[in-house]
């Protein structure tokens, strides 16, 4: 290489360099699969092979386009589409070859975000038996549990209202995926934080 | 009888067969005998990856993982003792896809042509690994041709086809195969790779007539095959010879065939060059 080749390499280098940081800032936050390490160890360490989508028995994980910036061709899961269903055997883990999924044994393990409710949307807080989310959830009276009480200035009804323990919570997304409630849906997923984009 | 082409095409054929058999044999990986893209891949319990995929994730992670460099060393070894660019020629997805736009270009004969240093690929494979040392992300499993082919073939259509399309136009409007030629990383790191290769496309000097039938059909470039032709050395050395056989089996003197590297060169007065010297077949 010449001088004037070595410096053009380095002017292109650094404006790639510029380029692609910028990116990365763009690349949003998404429900990873479960045992994914925190976002920015994440996007560095998934070749994005696609083998967790292959191996997903559920075809829960999806791989992303350019909207997600430097995430493009990363796993994520839509939990209203098709939820993490917490398989036993984690195929998805178990088919990362670079450990971007890494560090489940048990379902407990996993920690892919937690779960938020909008009280004003959920039709429990209305004072409607819904209990959908609390039902289906896999780790029901640990991760969720019914807050029961008289519905204030109401002496016949009761809320039989969802309550979430973010420390038990592994955000897999179920509750989203089977609530009734359109439009906005009344429990999301908040994703895992995220290392240094939140 | 075109007997390499019909050979890389049906390997071809066959590689993107079993890129595609998790899709029509069972839909699980796992429980197929193979699944994965060429990032990584698992065939019969053995795991397989892209050497400078594996390379970027170490150098964006600045982690060591063996058993994902061991899976990418099983393909270096492989191609460090084949001939590196074997991977271009007879696996890699882009290249037959542009290998179709190159037939089609060749019923346009006023197409330009333009072309590049042939170094320039090597130069991207390092800017690549040194960038994804510096943002922390492996840079070209993003944008890589050959992962965005397979995720639309196997995922979901659209991902990432517009760098696709851009590559094909390049090729059919500016430069013949130019993205394989100078552009592409993976081709400039099994180009380094290249010279170290045991197998060979050797020359018969007494057969040669010099009708540089050979040079027409060259995939990586026909100046890689003028040393051999001049009579400077008994073989191909360029690394950028894919080992396709296409000049195999257009020579009509049968002076050309693949063998092993001899271990004698014969003395030589001309250092090959890989500057390009305009020329235009
Ligand atoms: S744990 Fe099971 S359901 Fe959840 S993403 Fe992995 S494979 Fe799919
Ligand atoms: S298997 Fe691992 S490396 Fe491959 S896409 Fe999934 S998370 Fe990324
Ligand atoms: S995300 Fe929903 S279903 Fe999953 S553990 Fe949390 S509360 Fe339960
Ligand atoms: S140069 Fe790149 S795109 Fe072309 S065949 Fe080789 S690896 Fe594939
Ligand atoms: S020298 Fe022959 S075998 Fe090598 S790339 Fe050119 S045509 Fe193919």
């Amino acid at each position: 290489m010449k001088g004037l080749g070595i410096l053009r390499t380095i002017i292109g280098g650094f404006a790639a360099y510029e380029l692609l940081k910028l990116m990365k800032a763009g690349s949003k936050q998404v429900l990873r699969p479960p045992g994914a390490s925190d976002e920015d160890e994440f996007l560095a360490l998934c070749t994005r092979c696609g083998k967790c989508n292959q191996a997903c028995p559920y075809k829960s994980i999806n791989m992303g386009n350019s909207t997600m910036g430097l995430g493009l061709g990363t796993p994520f899961i839509d939990a209203r589409e098709s939820p993490c269903w917490l398989c036993e055997d984690f195929p998805c883990f178990e088919a990362c070859p670079t450990t971007a999924l890494r560090d489940i044994e048990k379902r407990t393990d996993v920690d892919m975000g937690v779960a938020v409710i909008d009280k004003d949307v959920c039709i429990a807080y209305q004072g409607m038996r819904c209990e959908v989310c609390y039902r289906e959830c896999p780790l029901i009276d640990e991760a969720i549990k019914l807050d029961i009480y008289l519905k204030p200035d109401d002496n016949i009804h009761a809320i039989f209202g969802p309550v979430i323990d973010p420390e038990k919570c592994v955000g897999c997304g179920i509750c989203v995926h089977k609530c009734v409630v359109d439009n906005p849906v009344a429990i999301r997923i908040q994703p895992r934080e995220a290392g240094g984009l939140l | 009888m075109k007997k390499w082409l019909i050979a890389r095409k049906l390997v071809q054929f066959f590689i993107i067969l079993l890129f595609l058999s998790p899709l029509f044999l069972v839909e699980v990986a796992g429980t197929n005998f193979f699944y994965g893209t060429l990032s990584s891949s698992e065939i019969f319990g053995i795991q397989l990856s892209d050497p400078l995929g594996a390379l970027s994730v170490t150098l964006a992670s600045k982690k060591i993982v063996w058993g994902f460099l061991g899976s990418a060393l099983i393909v270096f070894l492989f191609y460090l003792v084949i001939s590196g660019r074997v991977f271009c020629s007879w696996v890699c997805p882009v290249n037959t896809l542009l290998e179709l736009t190159d037939s089609l270009r060749k019923r346009f004969k006023k197409l330009p042509d333009v072309q590049f240093n042939l170094n320039i690929k090597i130069q991207i494979a390092v800017l690549v690994l040194v960038l994804s040392f510096f943002i922390g992300v492996p840079i070209f499993e993003i944008i890589s041709p050959i992962g965005n082919t397979l995720r639309n073939l196997l995922f979901v259509w659209g991902i990432g086809s517009f760098i696709l399309l851009a590559i094909v136009l390049f090729d059919f409007f500016v430069s013949k195969r130019g993205w394989c030629r100078y552009f592409c990383p993976v081709g400039g790191f099994y180009s380094s790779i290249g010279k170290a290769g045991q197998l060979r496309v050797k020359i018969d000097n007494e057969k040669c007539v010099s009708c540089m039938q050979c040079k027409k059909v060259c995939f990586s470039h026909p100046s890689i095959l003028d040393p051999a032709i001049n009579g400077d050395k008994t073989y191909v050395t360029s690394g950028d010879c894919s080992l396709c056989g296409a000049c195999i089996d257009a020579c009509s003197h049968e002076a050309l065939s693949i063998g092993l590297r001899p271990y004698r060169q014969k003395e030589y007065q001309i250092e090959i060059t890989n500057e390009v010297k305009g020329e235009k077949l």
